[in-house]
């Protein structure tokens, strides 16, 4: 169970930090004691084993002892954005069927419209102010009775997380207490990871990268975890040289900025052993960047949020295999599969499948339970790749519609829902496309109703979808290209120079 | 001395149009415009795009932080805020 892991590095090393923040610095012991009084607050509200809450939190202590807190229950965390809008996030919880929401003091006028219409039944903010809602810190001072739940097993749910899916609207993917221990195994043994590991989390930690590769990988290893509550280039950098982080979890556009961005002060980078990227594909120029402004030589993670971390490029070949997501983790199959499910010989392109003991056993939408291997036991990725002979794996494109926003997946379902829902828009198609910089970018292709503008049609997403999902170009179309059996041609709309 | 606030506009309105991946009509970009929703309505991933083409324009350095909505109200907002920084700047 994963809190047995908690128990084992607050006995192993208690006075070493377990998490440090620009204002805190909490030790293993500290965090165990903490994660132990949260536990009991949140039993005291009949909080128990199976039932979810959700953590609505940026990447803070209260997060890690919150998660940990549920883990402790059997409760099964669920981890939303923070990025996402009132409505979504209100969607989400009804979705899981959640009452219970732990949340970032900035929500607490959201929490306190959803315990007032009944969505929620108890709402904690972060810290103790006069908000008029119970604090998890003030929980966490408050406890006095023992815990006496059962430790959950290890096949417990533990984590719900949502996915944009490759059809349809998002689906949930729930995994147990052991898929987590067998990601967090699998990461530690082949990135070597100890308690000497300084781990610095800019990623969040709502996000699978973030969870797996940074939380779980120092709590497994016993290294700490340097939290950083959002990005701040300067900052990254400031945390990356004074804290002297060892492993470095980020996402291409971050290395990106970062790469871009001058010091006064010099940076000091000597202490860092790895920095990878995982999320969207990291492009060539990036890495030369990075490996001339810093000296850093980038790797890349393969993973998602249903498999955790799958593969990684630890080769000793770098500047040959920059490309190339690596070979498999312990446990973890990748084949690549052709239209019918036959296995490809390396080299050939096709779909990447693969098997993995960490990976969630179905997923949940509107059409209920589904078994997320296909009926042949391989999990579709919905990612194009190829494999070399010795077993690495390049990814070359996708082979669904989803749109990945540096990192974030976007189903174009979820946009065009809410496009059709304004009066000015007849149609709407969602797509993703290029910019300039080689990232993906939501498009939206409109046939209009009536008199509307590209900003009235604009101002009603950004009122109903996160930032990040907020179509970048809206084009207005007479007409969509669809084939003769009337489906939407939908890589006609995906081509950049394709305006009309 | 200070640089003149029309020859700051100009140079951050190529900034706008070169380093920011979402896509702005030159045509659109005047003092009084709001750089944030009501506006050229740019998100979170643009306005990091253009502090950084900002920095790289005016040999300056921009703290992440410290700059708020307030400094985004319109292109002149920041322009003036641009301003201020490079004579400071230049002065230590």
């Amino acid at each position: 169970m994963l809190t047995n892991l908690l128990v084992s590095q607050a006995a192993e090393r208690p006075g070493q930090p377990a998490l440090i923040t620009t204002t805190q610095t909490l030790t293993w012991y500290e965090l165990k004691e903490q994660t132990d009084r949260v536990a009991i607050g949140l039993a005291t509200c009949e909080i128990k084993g199976g039932d979810p809450v959700a953590l609505l939190l940026p990447n803070c202590p209260s997060f890690v002892i919150g998660f940990l807190a549920l883990a402790r229950l059997g409760a099964i965390a669920i981890p939303l954005s923070t990025e996402l809008k009132a409505e979504e996030i209100r969607s989400a919880l009804q979705a899981s069927a959640c009452r219970t929401l732990l949340a970032d003091n900035r929500f607490s006028d959201l929490c306190l419209s959803l315990l007032q219409d009944g969505t929620l039944l108890h709402a904690f903010v972060r810290d103790a102010e006069d908000l008029g809602l119970p604090s998890l810190a003030s929980m966490a001072a408050e406890a006095t009775r023992p815990l006496r739940n059962p430790v959950p097993s290890e096949d417990t749910n533990l984590v719900e997380q949502f996915t944009s899916g490759t059809t349809g609207r998002p689906k949930r993917i729930i995994r147990t207490h052991a898929h987590l221990m067998k990601e967090a195994a699998a990461f530690a043994a082949a990135v070597g990871t100890s308690s000497a590991d300084r781990i610095l989390a800019v990623v969040p930690l709502s996000h699978a990268h973030g969870l797996g590769n940074c939380l779980l990988a120092a709590l497994h290893a016993g290294a700490t975890l340097v939290l950083q509550e959002r990005f701040d280039r300067r900052e990254t950098l400031r945390l990356l040289s004074q804290e002297r982080i060892t492993l470095f979890p980020a996402v291409p556009f971050i290395i990106s900025l970062l790469a871009d961005t001058r010091t006064r002060e010099p940076v000091d980078l000597s202490a860092l052993r790895l920095c990878f990227t995982a999320g969207s594909a990291l492009r060539h120029e990036t890495w030369i960047k990075m490996q001339d402004r810093l000296g850093i030589s980038l790797r890349q993670l393969y993973g998602s949020t249903e498999t955790g971390a799958l593969a990684i490029n630890l080769d000793e070949n770098v500047a040959g295999t920059i490309e190339s997501v690596g070979r498999p983790l312990d446990g973890v199959s990748i084949t690549t599969l052709d239209e019918a499910g036959i296995f490809l010989p390396p080299g050939t392109e096709g779909e990447v499948a693969v098997q993995s003991p960490a990976a969630a056993e179905y997923t949940v939408g509107l059409q209920g339970k589904k078994r997320l291997p296909a009926p042949d036991g391989w999990i579709r990725m919905g990612d194009l790749g190829r494999l070399d002979p010795e077993g690495r794996l390049y990814l070359t494109g996708r082979k669904t519609f989803v749109i990945n926003v540096a990192g974030r997946k976007v189903n174009p379902d979820e946009i065009e829902s809410v496009l059709m829902e304004h009066p000015s828009v007849r149609e709407a198609v969602v797509v993703g496309i290029q910019d300039p910089y080689g990232e993906e970018v939501v498009k939206a292709v409109v046939i209009p109703r009536g008199a509307g503008t590209v900003e009235e049609i604009l101002t009603h997403c950004r009122e109903r979808l996160a930032d990040y999902k907020v179509p970048r170009i809206v084009e207005f179309r007479c007409t969509l290209p669809r084939c003769p059996t009337g489906k939407i041609l939908r890589k006609r709309l995906m081509d950049p120079a394709c305006v009309s | 001395m200070k640089l003149p606030i029309k020859q700051i506009e100009e140079r951050l309105k190529k900034v706008l149009l070169e380093c920011t991946t979402q896509p702005i009509k030159a045509e659109d970009i005047h003092s009084d415009i709001a750089l944030l929703e009501q506006g050229l309505a740019l998100d979170s991933v643009a306005l990091l795009e253009f502090i950084v083409g900002a920095e790289e324009e005016f040999n300056i350095l921009l703290d992440d932080s410290a700059l708020t909505v307030e400094h985004f109200q319109t292109f002149n907002t920041i322009a003036r805020y641009i301003q201020t920084q490079v004579a400071e700047q230049r002065a230590s």
